[in-house]
This record gives C-alpha cells, structure tokens and sequence, in this order.
C-alpha cells in the first residue's frame, strides 16, 4: 500500500478519530480521507487514539446528557405535551369566543328590544330594512356592472388575440419554402411601447417590401424597398396578434407571426 | 458558546494532570503489554507521560484548536509521548531472559479477553470502523474477503463497480463459480478474482500480486483489531468467523 509521508498531525488525528466514533467519515477532508485510506500508519493511530479516547472514563458533556435515543424520548414526551396545552388552549379560547357570542348576541336582542319598547315602531324599523337593502342592492348592482365592463374589456381582448385561420394557412406554406432566414423578431412575445425590429437574411440579396396586418387581415402598416432590415414603432399599434410579410415583386416570400402585449 | 468539550480548561497544571490520569493510565496500560518497554515497567512510562506534559503543556494548550474533542485529542498527545517512550528505550540488543524472572503483572486491570467472552456487537463495530478507514478501497476488501472466507458473495457487493452493467455477465459467471464450487482452494480462488479485477479495472495483473494483497490486508486488520486497549488475539480463522458475522448483520440490518 502506498503510505503519504506527510502524515495526519495530532488534532487532525484527533477529528478524524471523533469522526470515525460517530460514523461520519465521509464529511472529512477528501485529501485527510485520500491519506488514510492508504496510510497504515495512520489508520493504526487514528483506531488507537478512538480506542484509549472510548475507554477512558472521562465523561464528555455530550456523554453525560440524556442519549439520542433517550433525546427521543423526552422529544416525544415534549411534544405530546405541547399537542395537549394546545389543545386544551384551543378549547377554552373557543369557549370563551362561544360565550362573548352570546354574550353580544343577547346585548344586541336587548338593544332591538329597547328600540322597540322606547316607542319606535316596529314599521320604522321595518322602514329602515328596505332603505339599507336599496342601498345593498345598488352596491350590487354597480359591482356586476363593472364585472360585466371588464369581462367585455376581457373578450375584446381575446378577439385581438386570436389566430386569423387564412392567415395561418398562408404562413404554414410560406415557411415550407425557406428562402429566407430571418433573424429578428426572434420570439413572438413582443412589448408594447418598444419598437420592433425586423431583421432578415435572403442569399439572393432581393429587395422586399415589409407589410403588417392585424389578424382581422388589414393592412396597418407597409414600407417598401428593405434590403434586410427595418426598424418600427408601436405607439400607435393596438395590443393583439400581427401577421407580417415579406413580399417580392407581389410575391409573399416569408410570413411572420407576433403578439403585441 | 462552544462546548466545554472543545475548550482546553484554563487552571493549574496539577489540576490538568488529575484530569486526564485516566487516559495515562489507559496508555501506559496498553503500551506496556507484550514486553514493549522491557526493562521498563509501566510506572516508568506514566511517569514519563506525566513529565512530558508538565514540561509542554503550554505547546499542547496552543496547538489544540478546538477541532476535535478535548479527550481525543488528550488521547492522541499521550499516545504520542509513549511512542517517543518505546523508540527513545528501544533495546539495542537481544537480550535472553530465565523465565524465572519474568512474571506477569497480576495486578493489571486490563485483562486479556479470551474471545469466547467477547460481545460480538463491539467486535463488529470495531471491524467496520477498521474498514472505513479504507476508504474507496473497503468496497474490494469486502468481496475479496468474502472468497477468502466462502461466504456467498452477491450481485450488490460488485454495484461499487462503475462498469458493473458492462461486466455484468462475467460479473454474474465468477458469482456463481465461487459460490456454487466450494471446493475450490486458494490458488483457485484467487486466479478466479485475479481474472475479474484485470478485466474491472483493466490491468494485467497475477495471481501473486491479489494474494499478496489479501495477505498484506488482513494482517494489518488482524493487527489493528488486536492492539487495542483491551487485547485481543484474532488469527485468520477467527477473523473468517468475525467477517462472517459483520455480513449477517449488514444483511439484517439491510433486510429490515
């Protein structure tokens, strides 16, 4: 076997003989495992210094407290105990919450009562009922209405999301051809208020035009004679799905797709 | 706050001493044992033990870091004080003695434990701190040992492979020759492990070299287990029974 002559020092010897008891060996130090694993020398050493380190009867704090499994024990006891004060805890709070329930429930019967008996009719209050449902009722009403603005708000939206099935034909076949790489928009996710950037390479070095419809098909915006780029502005550009085309003399050579947040 | 185990205790020297006698006494106990110190006696090393560290307590209180426990680290010093002991006396000659006048030591309150009172627990766990301090190499150990001793060797023992999957045929062939032939010497036994590490590991190596290699190991682990505080006297039969009792309770323990 080989044998590293820098051996363990004596506290190192020491760490790994306190490791070794408790049987975690593994979280030494890859060289201290690496040299001892190969080392007689200090495997001897480091079995021995265990060995007179275990067989001496100078208790360690750790020894001396309650065992692990004992720890378990009195964990488990603790915890039982602490379950049980809970419990009982619980218990009175909820008597004491069911007693001031009462408690009001009969303070409030005994101010109805007094209302009535100090000369309000029982029409006054019955007056009153219909008042405050009115008012609820009112409330209710403005909040569906509301519901019902954002929820129209909400389809408008869908409606400006969804795919134009012509269009989507269209570009399926466009993009079987290929003849174009296109570099930028790069992702079909694009922010509103940022321009967007159009980026393309075509080996032949054609001249296109660059047209963008909304997905109902009209036309938003062109600009003709690219080379291989053009940059362009959303401000006035409605969140929602776009198509965008690259034509050459009235000949579609890519479609592109895109989602104005 | 660290705990007191980690903190070398600042008081007086005598009171340091009084505090870890136990451990002189352990070491001086163990290290006297088998003549190593003739003409020395056991007092002379507790005696040298207890002068070392008067004289170097101050280089022992700076050296220690809080790392390890204060009782092994204790332990360790102390051991190394009886080396230097055993090497600075060392006899320089053979010297023939009458038997007359050599006594054993009555007194002693370590006893040499024959191995039929021995609690197997503790031997187990002592074999199993002995080959975790092989390391990567327990693994190899463990199966060859197995052969050496005819215990069953299994698929799992050969899983710490990492071209278990790719070797698994031959793997599975040699399991079944050693297992199923037991009358298999050692010769046998050994050019059958020799053929299935030279194809694991890609070497050439004899059958020689793997005998050698068992031999050396189990030595040293006969060795290891024998020079403890308590004696021991392992040789390869009872070291074949104490590996035959590590595997069955690994595997009853794996089991449940």
């Amino acid at each position: 076997m080989e044998e590293n002559a820098k051996h363990l020092k004596v506290e190192e010897l020491a760490i790994v003989a306190d490791a070794l008891q408790i049987g975690d060996i593994n979280s030494l130090k890859k060289e201290w495992q690496d040299h001892f694993s190969n080392c007689s020398e200090c495997r001897t050493a480091i079995l021995e210094i265990l060995e007179i380190a275990e067989a001496s009867k100078l208790k360690s704090t750790e020894e001396s407290k309650v065992t692990s499994k004992n720890y378990f024990k009195w964990y488990a006891a603790a915890s039982v105990l602490i379950l049980l004060g809970f419990l009982s805890w619980s218990t009175f709070r909820a008597e004491s919450y069911r007693h001031k329930l009462k408690e009001s429930q009969e303070e409030l019967n005994a101010f109805i009562q007094q209302e009535i008996d100090e000369g309000l009719s029982g029409k006054t209050l019955e007056k009153a009922i219909p008042e405050t449902n009115e008012k609820l009722k009112a409330q209710l009403d403005s909040a569906l209405n509301e519901n019902k603005e954002l929820k129209e708000k909400e389809s408008l939206f869908n409606i400006a999301y969804q795919d134009n099935p012509v269009m989507e034909e269209q570009r399926n076949l466009a993009l079987r051809s290929g003849s174009v790489d296109i570099i930028e928009p790069n992702k079909t996710d694009l922010a509103h208020a940022e321009p967007i950037s159009f980026r393309w390479k075509n080996k032949q070095a054609i001249v296109c035009d660059l047209l963008l419809y909304n997905n109902r098909n009209t036309l938003v915006y062109q600009k003709g004679n690219l080379k291989d780029h053009h940059s362009l502005s959303t401000e006035k550009l409605l969140p929602g799905t776009y198509y965008w085309k690259l034509v050459k003399s009235e000949k579609v050579v890519f479609i592109g797709k895109f989602k104005l947040l | 706050m660290r705990n007191e185990d980690y903190i070398f205790p600042d008081e007086a020297i005598h009171k340091t001493i009084e505090r870890f006698e136990d451990l002189v006494r352990i070491v001086a106990t163990k290290y006297s044992r088998n003549s190593q110190l003739f003409p020395y006696t056991q007092n002379d090393l507790s005696q040298y033990i207890v002068l070392r560290l008067i004289e170097n307590i101050k280089s022992v209180k700076a050296n220690y870091r809080g790392e390890a426990r204060l009782k092994t680290y204790m332990s360790a010093v102390i051991r190394n004080y009886s080396l230097e002991f055993i090497r600075k006396n060392k006899p320089k000659s053979v010297e023939f003695i009458s038997i007359d006048n050599y006594s054993i030591d009555q007194n002693s309150d370590i006893a040499i434990q024959p191995l039929k009172d021995v609690q197997w627990l503790v031997e187990i766990t002592r074999l199993e701190r002995i080959l975790k301090l092989y390391g990567s190499k327990r693994s190899k150990i463990e199966v060859v040992f197995k052969g050496v001793f005819r215990i069953k060797v299994l698929p799992p023992d050969l899983f710490y492979q990492p071209n278990y999957h790719e070797y698994e045929s031959p793997i599975l062939k040699f399991i079944a020759k050693i297992n199923t032939h037991t009358n298999l010497n050692s010769g046998e036994i050994f050019t059958l492990y020799t053929h299935l590490f030279n194809l694991l590991e890609s070497k050439n190596n004899s059958d020689e070299a793997i005998r050698k290699w068992t031999l050396r190991t189990m030595e040293e682990i006969i060795k290891l287990l024998n020079d403890c505080v308590e004696k021991r006297h392992y040789t390869k039969e009872s070291l074949g029974a104490l590996f035959n009792l590590y595997f069955e309770n690994r595997n009853s323990k794996n089991e449940s």
